[in-house]
């Protein structure tokens, strides 16, 4: 018998169509992509050798952005301290981070005791904005806990997030804050990807006598193993460009105490016009070290999928 | 396809009860700052003022409902932008929050579903290339953009407009990409084959047929990411200093002593902050079904 062909036309002519139909909707998406992505980048790389002056502009200048790399910032301890800050924010998210998130996603997944609204729960720090949520944490722990604490054990504590404050206590509230807000999305997104694990595996396992443990280990972990390479991935690239809620408790005005290399890349830009040329400098310093890493990683974790 | 599993209830071993009551934890440490700072924002300003100032108890603690607060907040809750000399209240600023997440969320999740759309269906090399580009770009971090990217629309005299954010967002990069490659190509081919031997348009399939199928996903993505522009208060600060939105108006009452300090007193400072994000946790309240349905992410593999 012979396949129906489309109404008053033959293959060729549905190809050419279905190219011209293809070329006419990519096209604008390519040509934004080209200004947006290639040229901005580009642009970066550029910028990184230049420097702004009000009154000239922006001019080359193939030493100032260095210098003050080198000198300004590698030479002291305070850029030390934001690296580290960047580092070990970014082992706190992916450590504790990850491991409750597998863990809280097993037990919704489950379906243990309140599943269904902790599943609700996790689901607020995603939809209520930093900011809000950053107003809440430093008003009941920077106001609130204080009082409570003087009420109950006559203790004065000075409010942890005023600028004379201890900074190490202040860095650690914020980080606290950031990993607590941090990973109910990722748990939301391992519990809907267990969800989508074909049943028939799970039934195999338990008639062959599977322990849960077991069933974790060798059917659930394997599973999720390609969305927890997506969120390590990910993290890795943003870390040097996560502030991690530094400029929502502390505007402007951080302490090298509290600030992170993601802090340092915003506020260069939010200083105006002549932050512009650094934070490329800077960027691209970061791009250079973080591009090797990223790919070793991805590598790695492919092969462990595989 | 893979059957969707429904466990029933199982009974929780050691490590799910260490489990709950770490889940308890977590929603305690939620809850707990959420309803201080609603009771703290209806009580009265001098009482709440007192007690943490002077640390004191000795009267008893000092709670007086009152919805001043609120009002204050209300009253004092505007910004002047620098360039246009123009100030908006909080009115304005919920209109330049809508706007602006309707317009980035909209732009990017209408060119997105497109572009996956090509790429799913149409079995050129080219869409391979695309979906290889954009695992790429996902992958390999390029930091220090920012600069770039506001000096760029500078140069096209386009800086600081609504159009400037549609023309940004006119892109299909992200992690959603995948999800909707994903979703396009999970739906048989049939279908368009049925069609075109009826004789309908690639347009037709492609609006009457096929993204009618994914609408659900669509939406549920366009909700997701008009969220997270209506949170974003950085990105627009830079991109649109002309028009404050409405988190950003959290952030500067937050940073900006108004109103012979009252504002800076912390039950304003809290009043203020809530009725700011008030829209936002209305949309959550209406839509929390379809939000919570379940965007998953597979692997990242060029």
């Amino acid at each position: 018998m012979k396949t129906p062909q489309p109404v008053g036309l033959n293959k060729k002519h549905r190809d050419k169509r279905d190219l011209i139909f293809y070329c006419a909707l990519m096209i604008l998406p390519l040509i934004q992509l080209c200004i947006f992505y290639f040229g901005v980048n580009f642009q970066t790389i550029m910028m990184a050798f230049q420097r702004f002056d009000v009154e000239d502009g922006y001019s080359w200048d193939l030493h100032s952005n260095i210098n003050w790399f080198l000198n300004d910032q590698v030479r002291t301890a305070g850029f030390w301290a934001m690296v580290k800050n960047s580092f070990m924010i970014y082992l706190y998210t992916q450590l504790a981070g990850t491991v409750l998130a597998i863990l809280f996603a097993y037990y919704i997944y489950k379906r243990h005791a309140g599943s269904l609204f902790f599943r609700f729960m996790l689901f607020l720090p995603s939809i209520i904005p930093a900011i809000l949520l950053t107003v809440l944490y430093k008003k009941t722990v920077g106001l609130g806990v204080p009082a409570w604490l003087q009420y109950l054990f006559g203790k004065v504590v000075e409010d942890p997030f005023s600028p004379t404050a201890d900074g190490n206590i202040r860095y650690t509230l914020i980080t606290l804050f950031t990993v607590w807000t941090g990973f109910a999305a990722q748990t939301l997104i391992y519990s809907a990807t267990m969800d989508r694990i074909d049943s028939s595996i799970i039934e195999a396992g338990k008639v062959d006598g599977a322990s849960p443990w077991q069933e974790f280990r060798h059917i659930i972990l394997p599973n999720i193993l390609p969305a927890v390479s997506v969120f390590i991935i990910t993290g890795i690239a943003c870390f040097f460009t996560n502030d991690n809620n530094v400029f929502n408790f502390m505007s402007t005005s951080a302490s090298p105490h509290d600030k992170t290399i993601g802090y340092l890349l915003y506020t260069l830009v939010v200083n105006g016009e002549t932050g512009y040329c650094k934070s490329a400098f800077l960027g691209l310093i970061c791009s250079i070290i973080l591009i090797p890493v990223v790919t070793v990683v991805r590598k790695l974790l492919n092969r462990e999928d595989d | 396809m893979a059957r969707k599993l429904k466990p029933k209830r199982e009974k929780a071993g050691v490590i799910g009860v260490l489990t709950g009551i770490l889940l308890v934890i977590y929603v305690l440490g939620l809850l707990f700052p959420a309803l201080w700072s609603l009771v703290s924002s209806f009580t009265e300003r001098f009482s709440y003022f007192n007690f943490y100032n002077d640390r004191i108890f000795t009267n008893g603690p000092a709670f007086k409902f009152t919805t001043d607060n609120y009002k204050i907040a209300r009253e004092c809750m505007m910004i002047t932008a620098d360039e246009t000399s123009i100030t908006y209240n909080i009115l304005g600023m919920y209109i330049h929050s809508v706007l602006y997440s309707v317009i980035c969320a909209g732009v990017w999740v209408l060119v997105t579903s497109v572009v996956s759309y090509l790429v799913a269906r149409f079995d050129y090399k080219f869409s391979k290339i695309v979906y290889n580009f954009v695992v790429i770009t996902m992958c390999i971090p390029i930091v220090g953009g920012l600069a770039s990217e506001l000096r760029m629309l500078q140069r096209l005299g386009i800086y600081g407009t609504w159009f400037s954010m549609g023309v940004l967002k006119f892109n299909f990069l992200g992690v959603y990409f995948l999800t909707f490659v994903a979703m396009f190509k999970a739906i048989p081919k049939e279908y368009t084959e049925a069609a075109k031997i009826d004789g309908a348009s690639n347009l037709r399939i492609m609006l009457s047929i096929i993204f009618p199928q994914a609408l659900n996903m669509i939406v549920t993505v366009f909700l997701l990411t008009f969220i997270t522009y209506w949170n974003d208060y950085k990105t627009a600060m830079l991109y649109l200093p002309k028009y404050p939105v409405a988190t950003y108006g959290v952030f500067y009452f937050l940073n900006t002593p108004m109103n012979n300090g009252t504002t800076s007193e912390a039950p304003v400072q809290v009043a203020g902050a809530i009725l700011m994000t008030l829209p936002i946790l209305i949309v959550f309240i209406i839509f929390n079904k379809r939000l919570r349905g379940g965007v998953y992410v597979g692997g990242i593999k060029g």
